[in-house]
């Protein structure tokens, strides 16, 4: 299992790139949110899907995946177990920038 | 020629026979013509589609166009015994089609045929991940030169975008023609049917 840490930013921070071939599995999501005040955290999965019959020239999309939000001073985890799929890349993006809160997210692929 | 197991098929080895029975495959290979397997070479291929809810994209197994897979060889001295994996997208339903419009598997009765646009329909001779596991594969394909494009066409039955991995274990088979009168004393060999045989 990988891991990875990144800061709170309001422009998307890419945490990981799944593999062409593989599926991406959320394992665990720590916030230590030590900023003067309360953040929110959203996961993205940003991916450009295949031509379809329904959508023959499809645009990139980012698909919410998980949205926290860490009082001020808080500490958040939470083990996911993979029930948290990325199909392309897996960004952060938060509503504030906080150098101070961190997000560790830890992965695997199949 | 596509054909669903209950349990991982063996693949072909050098100095097995094979023949095509049913009907004619192509002009260079005719109703039980029988070969020999010389040479054998494996190659793993993996392609991923990601489609949103309830549409549905196809992929083209032939060597036609720029867009299709190339799983058809392009020799007429080689024939390709794929076996089709699945991963991810436990939602995605796959169905045959060869040539294109074409269901392969159809029930008898003429209105049930596979239509993923209507519930009643969309179940019908479809294959998933549970059938055919990524590192258990179950659903084995031969394809030729000239052959007609075998489609698959894969729709997305859940409520989220849905990511389906393919593994194709491809067993490029060089083989060379058996002449009748040997073809006669063979007793063991592998019967590849023709997609119309059942139809």
């Amino acid at each position: 299992m990988a891991s990875v840490v990144v800061s709170a930013n309001t422009t998307p921070q890419t945490a990981f790139t799944v593999p062409p071939n593989k599926i991406g599995k959320i394992k665990l999501l720590e916030i230590d949110n030590q900023e003067a005040s309360a953040i929110t955290i959203t996961l993205l999965d940003a991916f450009i899907p295949t031509p379809s019959i329904g959508n023959p020239t499809p645009a990139p999309v980012a698909v919410t995946r998980k949205v926290v939000t860490v009082p001020s001073g808080g500490y958040y985890t939470e083990k996911l177990d993979g029930y948290i799929e990325i199909l392309g890349v897996c960004q952060v993006v938060a509503n504030a920038v906080g150098v101070n809160c961190r997000i560790t997210v830890c992965y695997d692929f199949e | 020629m596509i054909k669903l197991f209950t349990e991982t098929p063996s693949l072909l080895q050098p100095r097995h026979y094979v023949k095509f029975t049913g009907k004619d495959f192509t002009d260079y290979i005719r109703e039980n013509d029988m070969f020999r397997i010389v040479r054998t070479q494996q190659i793993i291929y993996e392609q991923a589609i990601i489609l949103p809810p309830s549409d549905f994209t196809q992929l083209d197994l032939s060597s036609e166009t720029a867009t299709s897979l190339g799983l058809y060889p392009t020799s007429i001295e080689t024939l390709y015994e794929i076996l089709v994996g699945l991963k991810g997208g436990k939602d995605m339903l796959i169905y045959i089609q060869v040539p294109a419009g074409k269901f392969f598997a159809r029930l008898e009765k003429p209105e049930l045929f596979p239509n993923p646009a209507v519930p009643q329909l969309r179940y019908i001779s479809t294959i998933d991940v549970d059938a055919t596991p990524y590192k258990e594969p179950k659903l084995r394909i031969h394809t030729v030169k000239d052959l007609e494009p075998i489609i698959f066409i894969v729709y997305n039955d859940g409520s989220d975008y849905e990511k389906l991995v393919f593994r194709f274990l491809v067993n490029k088979c060089k083989m060379t023609r058996v002449p009748p009168e040997e073809a006669d004393r063979v007793d063991v060999y592998r019967e590849i049917e023709h997609y119309e045989a059942l139809r």
